[in-house]
């Protein structure tokens, strides 16, 4: 899944740590999260998206969503 | 447009870090178990089974102090602290499995002799360090 969770950190320059401690969790979640191998939790989503007063879509992107509906949609057919 | 608050909001999950540091009564526990797994096995040594039995209580008193401590750690820990360890333990057990399968054979071929209680632990405690690597690699 994509984020743009760097992207937003850059603009309010705040470091991984720093993020990681506002969420409260490890850098390290924070860099998987980051980096797409580790997708958070809904709870986790919906404290990252109140960090910076967004919502989770507009954060997170299901890059797979699109063609697993097409997919499905031809496979129905 | 709203703007993020910039100073740091407290999280009553995690001091800071989302590491879990263990308290001081859980080093006290985790200090009490090797201390008396150390103290029975002195008296066996010294005293003889007989003796031993009368340690065994303290023992078994100690190690689930043990394990509840190990949970409290767990529990504390981020979530993804927490999918490595259970991805650890998981690779641990399914290695245990897999051993009971196949050690047998080793053993009935005469290439190894039995397996000690004390050998199980120690492989068991390889596994756990083996999945806990390959699944920290994994979420670096």
């Amino acid at each position: 899944m994509k984020n743009r969770l760097r992207v937003l950190r850059a603009e309010r320059d705040w470091s991984q740590s720093d993020l990681a401690v506002r969420l409260g969790v490890s850098r390290q979640t924070v860099n998987a999260v980051e980096t797409g191998k580790y997708d958070p939790s809904l709870p986790l989503a919906f404290r990252i998206a109140r960090e910076f007063s967004l919502r989770i879509e507009e954060i997170f992107d299901p890059e797979d969503s699109p063609a697993l509906i097409t997919n499905h949609l031809e496979v129905q057919k | 447009m709203i703007v993020a608050d910039t100073s740091l909001s407290s999280s009553p999950r995690a001091s800071g870090l989302g590491c879990a540091r263990m308290q001081r009564g859980e080093i006290v526990a985790v200090g009490a178990f090797v201390v008396t797994c150390a103290a029975a096995a002195a008296v066996r040594k010294l005293y003889g089974v007989e003796a031993l039995r009368w340690c065994l209580p303290a023992v078994v008193l100690s190690g689930v102090l043990y394990l509840r401590t190990i949970s409290r750690i767990v529990s504390r820990l981020d979530e993804l602290q927490q999918r490595i360890w259970l991805e650890a333990v998981g690779f641990g057990a399914l290695g245990i499995f897999l051993t009971g399968i196949i050690y047998p054979m080793f053993e009935k071929s005469g290439v190894l002799g039995p397996l000690q209680p004390l050998g199980m632990s120690a492989l068991l405690v390889v596994f756990v360090i083996a999945g806990y690597l390959q699944a920290r690699w994994r979420f670096r």
